[in-house]
């Protein structure tokens, strides 16, 4: 049994991706939990859901991943505004990136994306904090 | 109501209409009957394969996600105990995690798709296959980095689709010699317009290298169907690249004898190449900003606007001076505001409403784009 790393919370539209990161995350030991989009999340991190870290797609219906990076900021939300986030981007739309950082985003990561890149820069941020 | 007979005289006796209508309506009715058996039959088999297929797909995800995050995954033993059904979801979940996964997990997962047979199988689908069949095999061996068997087969891409696959797989796999070996597999020949997928091939060639676009294109333009021309156009217009003045004058030539669209991208696509001295030789010029067309005429301010020297706003300026389309005006005196500092004569002496206009509508841009920043940053 592996000991609890973590909890992160992963919001994505995509199922596929939504697999990927939990099935690896938890195989490493964090706890994961999910979200299919940003308005979820906004709902679970204002009931009092308190992660360690948060990874955010950009592109999500209802809420996108920048509005809910910018109110986690903002302190809209039950939660500490200086939770790590974590953004995913896709390749060629560097002007998400550049948007997630003005939202106040941490770190971000390029989709298609290396599973060990995405671990490291978890581990990185929730150490960090 | 008098019987109307109906005399088939080869076997010497009759049948009535009715009878032969009758028969007409039994037979349509069982055709009907068959197939709407058949749409049904068809469904269920759908929906069952279907339904089987999604009960094991969190199973097989699971099972391969674990694989694929182990040192060894061994995928020759798992495909081999896997059933028919089950390996048809496996590539599926193959297709899907590819599309996601990058380096090493990618390339782990490129194993999967040998031990699933696939490259070999795209290989006989490229000798023997339809179009969507060929397409699709293109694609897996795309997505396994694999050109080998496409490079080896005598299949010879010759559709808009077939071309830009074959081109995006050798450019994926770095088996593109160069821009211009790209170029002739998308370009030579070609009769029919690309798909979205196809002109953004043609792009992504194009930018490693804009001249041998621009070569074919000047030999070749005048073949070409005016929708791909059109294309190739679009492509010129986002290269963002300065070439030599020779290339350009096919551009010239389709500005002065395509049809009003092809025009109007012919000068946009000038535009986008960048102040060109040897056009200032020339008489196109003036004949560009007297066409006929005020989508054309419009392309042209904005071509002379982006040029913005002395000449280009000289001729821009005279030339809205007797602009009568209050459209292509308002676009023109829009592109010439940028340059207000630079004009010596008060512009709203001479164009009147539109000039005033345009200065407010870049005043109230500039103001929204500030407040917007500003939103953001809070």
């Amino acid at each position: 049994m592996t000991d609890n790393k973590g909890l992160i919370l992963v919001v994505d539209d995509d199922e596929t991706i939504r697999r990927i990161i939990s099935h690896h995350l938890e195989a490493t030991g964090y706890v994961v939990r999910i979200c299919e989009d940003g308005q979820e999340a906004a709902d679970v991190l204002d009931e009092g859901y308190e992660p360690d870290l948060a990874v955010l797609d950009v592109m999500m219906p209802r809420l996108n991943g920048t509005r809910l990076a910018r109110m986690i900021r903002n302190g809209e939300l039950a939660v500490r505004s200086d939770l790590p986030i974590l953004m995913l981007t896709s390749r060629g739309r560097e002007e998400h990136v550049l948007e997630g950082f003005e939202a106040g985003v941490d770190d971000y990561l390029t989709k298609p994306f290396r599973s060990s890149e995405l671990l490291a820069r978890i581990k990185r941020h929730a150490v960090d904090d | 109501m008098k019987e109307l007979i109906f005399f088939v005289t080869t076997f010497g006796y009759t049948v009535s209409l009715s009878v032969i209508l009758s028969l007409i309506a039994v037979v349509v009715g069982s055709l009907l009957f068959t197939s709407f058996l058949l749409t049904i039959g068809l469904s269920l088999y759908r929906f069952i394969k279907q339904k089987r297929q999604d009960r094991i797909q969190p199973k097989l995800r699971t099972e391969l996600l674990d694989r694929l995050f182990t040192d060894a995954p061994q995928w020759d033993e798992w495909v081999e105990e896997l059933t028919a059904v089950e390996r048809n979801v496996a590539e599926s979940l193959l297709d899907e995690h590819l599309r996601e996964l990058d380096g090493s997990d990618a390339d782990t997962l490129q194993e999967l798709g040998n031990a699933l047979g696939i490259p070999a199988r795209a290989a006989r689908q490229l000798e023997t296959g339809d179009e969507y069949t060929r397409l699709r095999a293109l694609t897996w061996l795309t997505l396994l980095k694999q050109p080998q068997p496409c490079i080896d087969s005598s299949f010879e891409p010759k559709t808009p689709r077939e071309r830009a696959s074959v081109v995006t797989l050798l450019e994926e796999t770095d088996q593109l010699p160069d821009a211009a070996t790209g170029i002739s597999t998308l370009l030579d020949g070609i009769d029919e317009p690309f798909s979205v997928f196809g002109q953004d091939t043609l792009y992504r060639i194009a930018r490693l290298e804009p001249e041998p676009l621009l070569q074919t294109a000047s030999e070749a333009y005048n073949e070409w169907p005016e929708p791909l021309l059109g294309q190739v156009l679009d492509v010129c217009i986002h290269l963002e690249t300065s070439v030599r003045d020779g290339e350009l004058a096919w551009l010239i030539a389709v500005l002065e004898t395509g049809s009003g669209a092809t025009r109007a991208g012919a000068a946009r696509a000038l535009a986008s190449f960048g102040w060109q001295a040897a056009l200032r030789e020339q008489a196109f010029l003036e004949r560009a900003i007297n066409d006929p067309s005020p989508q054309v005429r419009t392309a042209v301010y904005e071509m002379l606007a982006s040029w913005g020297d002395e000449a280009a706003l000289n001729a821009l300026y005279i030339a809205l001076i007797g602009e009568d389309n209050p459209r292509a005006l308002t676009a023109g005196t829009t592109a010439l505001v940028e340059y207000r500092d630079r004009l010596d004569a008060n512009p709203e002496v001479w164009l009147g409403d539109a000039w005033v206009w345009s200065l407010e509508h870049e005043a109230y841009d500039r103001r929204a784009r500030q407040t917007h920043h500003q939103e953001g940053q809070t």
